[in-house]
């Protein structure tokens, strides 16, 4: 299959320090890979490369057959590109059901409509409903964010992602912060959505049980720079992986 | 439980409606006709404002500049056309452009900058106003630092005429912007004031409401502005001073940002207290001097319960 | 040549003004993340207090000492009650400044009334000494020598002492100097109280130009002290320096050739153009968007 994605020689530098250097990256239509490398190495900067937070010092960025580094943040995640951020990203002051109303609309052109209630859209209800359901938030939708449970919060997150229907989405530790026990309802979560909808999903993930689980391939990041790229199996053996990564630990037990 | 309190709040919002539109017919002095005026004058420059401040998040020191435009449009045009309701008119919708076009112009700075380069960027704006409003050379046209007379068409000055007007296009006003808030835009407006990076990665054009926020709020303000000239019937530099930007976010801070009722409730507080304090100060002389208490007491709100009024109370109800 | 050469000298002295009043700003900008709308307020109290000063005792040395201490303390006060309380929340600091400017400036009234005020000025001051036909006003060299000394002595502070090397790593990374164990926050209170001496000092030394006060005068030059900072670039010490001549400058052109009340807009209009084209300022740096 073509690649959905593709970097080229893509480099961000921040005040003279390069994030990335010339990164070279494609990505598959329905793949679902994980990125992974030490603190540092760039990988939320390459997913803020991709969805427009950041702009590029050189390079190319192309997605379903166009150019995208030249464009805002907004248009690009109306190409379909969707983004869960590492700290939890929502709207506190407003209520769950608003928290994925707003996306909702947005997918549907209804951001100008100034005149009927917000709450007035019967499809945007229905998305909504169904939406709440699908992540069993369905008890707390009138409920402030704010007032939510830290792992309640990281779930609703990945929803207003998908409630944009993104064709590729991209997530920044989904599971930071949670507690043990919550981590597997995520990881169930995107293999879930991943399976159902078949779309492309780019996850950075530091707990290798969940990466080796869920990932099909998987690119790991050092110092900015792709360092290697493959299955869970061989980045595993991989001998430069290990000693930058997975530190001597693994080395010696093999 | 929640059912009842809302058919209360129903009861007692068409009691008091029935009650203003009732009383002038009975009991109208006025010095209280005029009074009610400058409320109602002040409560939409002050809904003006929470629509930027309280749901956009937007914070400008320089809503005034929108007051006055709407002021000196209608007072430029009353001596125009003599009082003429036809030039009064057209006067009155150049003024609703103009403060547009205002709200265009800061609008795209305000999608450049952050937070308090924006308060920063209006107070400046409103202040060359102010400048120009008084300045000489302009006289022929403003009238200096002397000010315009407005000449009011004589329909308005009978009875409670002016009341009636006023009244009119505060509620309709209310209830357009009642229908903005709540409305999807509405929605993205309080996403931006809530994350606005999240609300551009989720597709909306961060830019584009900025600008819209701030030309229909400048474009309310400028509509009060021309209600306070039929009632002060005089236009001077002052319109476009700070005090009265300041008021704007005095009585939004008091009756609760990001409720629109709230400031109607901050403008009936403050009026009545500036005009009682205003009274009481020419016999004791430490209260001319209310203005510091105004500001002592905003510092507080802000600090001690930034949810104003009617947040507050919104609050109370909540926990009972 | 007569006319640019005073034009120019004229342009250096309200340069010079602007600059004391944006020095501080700019600073606690960069240090504190504050834009503080009191400054203006306490400018105008360090005239006034410059001026009762002078009227008791004739005596411009101890004027200028008086209003200086005046707004450092007032900056103490200042900082210790509206922004301590509320580091980090841009809203609360901009709203609270905002009130404590408007109060400051009605009770500047009740001593001294709500109109201009002439102030005293000593006989050394007086007058002009004409270098070949340009008229150099004493007051003026007064002010360029303050604002050259106050520029001088800021940047000795800046890159020699050890305060200063905390204030620099702190404009770049506040969070590390706080991890490496320094009292940050008393650095802020002393930044800020810093700050507002020097716009104190402004407002005596305006006194001194203008030869009159009034309670009002202090939002006009704040304003102009905010755009001076704007177009240096918020936090850089020598964009705002820059950038006070800049504005000096091209204000005291600009007010030979137009009318009063379009100067102040012609520095909007500058302000404007650099928010539009370099928000950042012309020596700011870009801040990394993430």
């Amino acid at each position: 299959m073509a690649a959905t994605l593709e970097l080229m020689e893509v480099s961000v530098t921040f005040g003279g320090v390069a994030a990335l250097s010339r990164v070279d990256l494609a990505i598959e239509e329905g793949e679902l890979l994980a990125l992974i490398g030490p603190n540092g190495s760039g990988k939320t900067t390459l997913l803020n490369a991709v969805s427009g937070q950041v702009r590029l010092a050189a390079g190319q960025i192309w997605y379903a057959g166009r150019r995208i580094d030249h464009l805002p943040a907004y248009q690009r995640s109306r190409l379909g590109i969707g983004r869960a951020f590492q700290q939890v990203n929502l709207f506190p002051g407003l209520s769950v059901a608003e928290n994925l109303r707003l996306p909702v609309a947005a997918r549907l052109g209804l951001g100008w409509r100034v005149w009927r209630e917000a709450g007035g859209y019967p499809e945007v209800n229905r998305a909504v409903d169904d939406l709440l359901r699908e992540f069993g938030l369905q008890d707390k939708a009138g409920v402030a964010v704010g007032s939510l449970a830290h792992g309640e919060k990281r779930v609703l997150d990945v929803a207003v992602a998908l409630a944009l229907r993104p064709r590729l989405l991209l997530l920044d530790e989904p599971t930071a912060g949670m507690a043990v026990e919550e981590v597997p309802r995520i990881a169930e979560l995107i293999r879930h959505v991943h399976e159902k909808t078949g779309i492309t999903v780019v996850v950075i993930e530091h707990r290798i049980d969940v990466v080796k689980a869920l990932a099909e391939r998987i690119v790991v990041l050092y110092d900015g720079r792709v360092l290697a790229a493959g299955t869970p199996a061989s980045i595993m053996a991989d001998k430069k992986v290990q000693e930058v990564y997975l530190g001597g630990l693994y080395a010696q037990r093999d | 439980m929640k059912k009842r309190g809302r058919l209360f709040w129903t009861a007692v919002s068409v009691l008091v409606l029935a009650g203003l539109v009732v009383f002038p017919t009975m009991w109208a002095p006025v010095w209280l006709l005029s009074l009610a005026g400058q409320i109602m004058a002040f409560a939409l420059f002050a809904m003006s404002f929470d629509l930027l401040f309280g749901y956009a998040g937007v914070i400008s020191f320089g809503q005034a500049a929108f007051w006055g435009i709407g002021g000196y449009a209608v007072a430029i045009a009353s001596r125009a056309g003599g009082g003429a309701i036809a030039t009064l008119l057209l006067g009155a919708v150049a003024g609703i452009l103009l403060a547009a076009a205002l709200g265009l112009v800061e609008g795209f700075i305000l999608s450049r900058v952050k937070a308090g380069y924006f308060a920063m960027v209006t107070l400046a704006i409103s202040q060359i106003l102010l400048l120009l409003a008084s300045s000489q050379n302009l006289r022929p046209l403003t009238g200096g630092s002397d000010g315009l007379n407005v000449y009011v068409p004589r329909f308005l000055l009978v009875g409670p005429a002016t009341y009636y007007l006023l009244f009119a296009v505060l509620v309709l006003s209310f209830v357009v912007l009642y229908r903005f808030v709540r409305s999807p835009a509405g929605l993205v407006w309080r996403g931006m004031r809530e994350n606005e990076s999240r609300i551009e990665s989720l597709g909306y054009n961060v830019l584009a409401y900025k600008v819209a926020v701030n030309v229909v709020a400048g474009m309310f303000a400028a509509v009060a502005g021309m209600l306070y000239m039929l009632v002060i019937q005089i236009a001077t530099p002052e319109l476009f001073g700070l005090s009265n930007s300041l008021d704007a976010l005095l009585m939004v801070i008091i009756g609760g940002a990001g409720t629109l009722v709230g400031p109607v409730v901050g403008a009936v507080i403050l009026v009545l207290a500036e005009h009682e304090l205003s009274s009481i100060g020419s016999s004791v002389p430490f209260l001319s001097h209310w203005l510091i208490l105004f500001g002592l007491m905003f510092i507080l709100i802000v600090m001690a319960a930034p949810r104003g009024l009617m947040g507050t109370l919104d609050k109370i109800r909540d926990s009972i | 040549m007569e006319t640019f050469l005073t034009l120019l000298f004229s342009g250096l002295s309200t340069a010079a003004l602007y600059y004391l009043l944006a020095a501080g700003l700019s600073l606690s900008f960069g240090l504190l993340r504050v834009l503080n709308f009191a400054h203006g307020a306490v400018f105008v109290w360090g005239g006034y207090t410059g001026m009762f000063v002078y009227q008791l005792t004739h005596s411009l040395a101890l004027a200028v000492l008086a209003g200086t201490l005046l707004g450092g303390a007032l900056g103490w006060v200042l900082e210790r009650t509206l922004l301590r309380p509320a580091y980090g929340n841009i809203v609360v600091q901009v709203l609270t400044t905002l009130g404590a400017f408007y109060v400051l400036s009605e009770a500047i009234k009740i001593p001294f009334g709500p109109d201009q005020v002439g102030v005293g000025v000593p006989a050394f001051l007086h007058g002009a000494w004409m270098l070949r036909g340009v008229a150099v006003v004493k007051v003026n060299v007064l002010l360029v020598s303050v604002g050259l000394l106050v520029w001088g002595l800021g940047l000795v502070w800046l890159t020699r002492t050890r305060l200063g090397l905390i204030v620099r790593a702190g404009i770049d990374n506040p969070e590390m100097v706080m991890a490496l164990g320094i009292p940050i926050r008393r650095v802020f209170t002393a930044v800020f109280a810093a700050g507002a001496a020097l716009a104190a000092l402004g407002g005596v030394l305006a006194g001194q130009y203008f030869g009159a006060l009034s309670p009002d005068m202090g939002l006009q030059n704040m304003l102009n002290a905010f755009i001076v900072v704007v177009v240096g670039g918020l936090g850089s010490y020598n964009g705002t320096a820059v950038g006070a001549l800049l504005v000096g400058l091209i204000g005291a052109f600009a007010s030979y050739y137009l009318p009063s009340q379009i100067v102040g807009a012609v520095n909007v209009l500058i302000m404007a153009l650099v928010l539009i084209f370099r928000p950042e300022g012309l020596f700011g740096e870009k801040e990394v968007v993430v």
